[in-house]
């Protein structure tokens, strides 16, 4: 599964786009689109591809537990889900407290209307969460008469703004969500256009490389015919029996004795994956440790980062910090606002709720971290005031 | 006059149908009622009062009528009130319709059946319709019940409900090309109920011309609708 996330100014067709993924790739299930279409035969009206979208989100109503939305499509080469955020800041939050994990952007424009206010937000927050594979669809084509010369200018304005924030887009494609010029199939009518479609643009992009080491969040700890069983998922790598693990913040290493599964035991667990694992000797630690292998983890009791603040922060505040199972206490500084529009950094000692800024954290006890980039689950973290989600980011 | 069973607010907004909301609208407040049942609120309505306590004894509710003389049209020279609940309800017609809701839920039909008699049917009214307000009535109330049924076993499909909601939309539209003025009117609204709907508790209004009405009763527009015409 290869998850896109799209983002873009409002109205500038993220829904149409969705819609026309999904009908174009032959995703809506048939009965629903045959019950939709026979209305819209009676009537001798157009269905609306954005509205595509929601009959088929309420089939996985039950799935839904966060406010993104997922929905799903192929490609000739692979199954996608699309992450789909009512807002930059549902968005944002679920990128941070990892519900979503997006494995390419796409970032889409307007042609009439040009680079937005919430464009260059949305681009900015993409970079911010390390989102590094950015393909720009610059939308509504048939608005100008697919005009090559006006792709350009949006183009050159888009990617000037990008390369400002540090980011390169991959491909930049003209498109039509609303005809469905360039999105799956090629248009007819952009013939001075060369690249590769959307979804061609998509399928190009090589799936993340999973981080080789060994890595195993401990979850819990369960009591097993009297042997102590560390629960939790491998989130990358994998481990065999009999290979020698460490644990962090014990100093201690052990060897895997067993590695338990539901219906049994197995010889070897690869990410990602649900496992127990039982140890010799056994270290008895508790939830909150990492057991690994291979490359060195990284502990440390300071961080400077990014951070996106859904409440009020202020310096000098006492808060709780987690990364994956590990947890500390921490007292935080802030040093810069950042205006995610003009980019434009100004000294601070607060940030306001929906705030980006720079701050360093200074935590109570050790943890280990790895950067977003290689391996995100050790890679983002959160911060809390008496449980409650205050804001979060990412380890560089 | 259009009346819209089902009409929802939301979708109303949602949808952006412009000329369902004409120049000013809003919703209804139907909490005087115990249930937000179809021939209890228009009748009510014709009749400027509430009879919810009246139409409830009736052992058919469909078959419920009243005399013209107990509606708003009374006051009114050359009328016509096609198909309206509690009025001059088509009860065969509809009929039909019922009996394919109760066959998808005993899987005897499916709801492309359903949708294919309730868009006929509709698409009947609707030509019925133009052909009254084409005659020189001095008020022409046409009732359609597409958004209800229809919103029944897919309100939650939004793609369907807005081509429902587009077509009434032109269908206001058109109709106002022929009138002086108009006024729009929905017994309740829907609210969904995972793919099907079911009724919420207000209503919808809108008319040609601005004109504040904030949350009126349904009963409201009997007293409007006497001033309109003495205007
Ligand atoms: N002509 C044209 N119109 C389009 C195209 N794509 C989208 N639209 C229209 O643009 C409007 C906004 O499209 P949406 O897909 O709802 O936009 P959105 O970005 O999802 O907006 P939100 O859902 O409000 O965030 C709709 O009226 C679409 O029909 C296109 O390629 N060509
Ligand atoms: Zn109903």
């Amino acid at each position: 599964m290869f998850n896109v996330v799209i983002v873009g100014h409002v109205d500038h067709g993220k829904s149409t786009l969705i819609g026309r993924l999904l009908y174009d790739s032959g995703s809506v299930p048939e009965e629903k689109l045959k019950e939709i279409r026979e209305v819209s035969d009676s009537l001798g009206r157009e269905v609306e591809f954005s509205y595509l979208v929601d009959a088929l989100e309420e089939e996985r109503k039950g799935e839904m537990t966060i406010e993104t939305t997922r929905t799903f499509f192929k490609s000739r080469k692979r199954d996608y889900s699309i992450i789909d955020a009512p807002g930059h800041l549902e968005f944002l939050k679920n990128m941070i407290t990892g519900a979503s994990q997006a494995d390419a952007s796409i970032l889409i424009v307007d042609v009439a209307k040009g680079v937005e206010e919430q464009t260059k937000r949305h681009a900015y927050l993409l970079r911010l969460l390390g989102m590094e594979k950015v393909v720009v669809a610059i939308n509504k084509m048939d608005l100008v008469g697919n005009d090559q010369r006006r792709f350009e200018e949006v183009k050159d304005d888009i990617s000037s703004y990008l390369r400002t924030v540090g980011l390169n887009p991959l491909f930049v494609i003209p498109i039509s969500a609303y005809l469905g010029d360039n999105v799956i199939g090629r248009s007819e009518s952009m013939r001075w256009y060369k690249g590769p479609t959307l979804v061609e643009a998509l399928d190009s992009m090589p799936e993340r490389a999973g981080y080789p080491y060994f890595r195993m969040p401990v979850q819990d700890v369960y009591l097993v015919r009297g042997e102590r069983v560390y629960v939790g998922n491998v989130i990358s790598g994998r481990v065999r029996k009999g290979d020698e693990v460490h644990v962090t913040g014990s100093g201690k290493s052990a060897r895997v004795e067993k590695i338990i599964v539901l219906d049994g035991e197995l010889e070897e667990a690869r990410a990602p994956k649900g496992i127990g694992i039982s140890l010799d000797p056994d270290p008895m630690i508790g939830r909150g440790s990492i057991l690994w292998n291979g490359k060195g983890l990284k502990g440390v009791k300071t961080i400077e980062s990014t951070v996106f603040c859904t409440e009020e922060l202020k310096s000098g505040e006492e808060l709780e910090f987690s990364c994956s199972v590990q947890e500390a206490g921490c007292k935080v500084e802030v040093f810069e606002r950042i205006d995610p529009i003009s980019l434009k950094r100004r000294e601070s000692e607060v940030l306001g709720a929906n705030e980006i800024g720079r701050i360093g954290i200074r935590l109570d006890k050790e943890v280990f971290v790895e950067s977003f980039k290689e391996l995100p689950e050790l890679g983002r973290f959160v911060l809390r005031r008496k449980g409650m989600i205050v804001g979060g980011g990412i380890i560089r | 006059m259009l009346g819209l069973d089902g009409l929802e607010y939301h979708y109303v907004e949602e949808f952006g149908c412009k000329n369902l909301m004409q120049k000013s609208y809003g919703m209804t407040d139907i909490s005087e009622f115990k249930e937000p049942r179809t021939v209890v609120i228009w009748s009510s309505f014709l009749a400027g009062k509430n009879l919810e306590e009246r139409v409830l004894k009736e052992k058919e509710l469909w078959s419920f009528k009243l005399k013209p003389e107990e509606t708003f049209f009374s006051k009114f020279e050359k009328w016509e009130a096609l198909d309206v609940p509690g009025f001059t309800y088509n009860v065969e017609m509809h009929k039909r319709e019922r009996e394919l809701l109760k066959g998808f839920f005993e899987k005897k039909n499916t709801i492309e059946d359903y949708d294919k008699v309730a868009l006929e049917d509709y698409k009947k009214m609707k030509e019925e319709f133009f052909e009254a307000i084409g005659k020189d009535y001095e008020i022409v109330m046409g009732y359609f019940a597409l958004a209800d049924v229809i919103g029944h076993l897919s309100f939650g499909v939004k793609a369907k409900m807005k081509l429902i909601y587009e077509e009434l939309d032109s269908l206001a539209r058109e109709a106002r090309e022929y009138a002086d003025d108009m006024l729009i009117v929905s017994d309740h609204g829907m609210k969904a109920v995972g793919r099907f709907g079911d009724h919420s508790d207000h209503g919808f209004w809108s008319i040609g011309r601005e004109l504040d009405l904030g949350r009126p009763r349904i009963t409201y527009f009997y007293r409007l609708i006497e001033g309109l015409r003495k205007a």
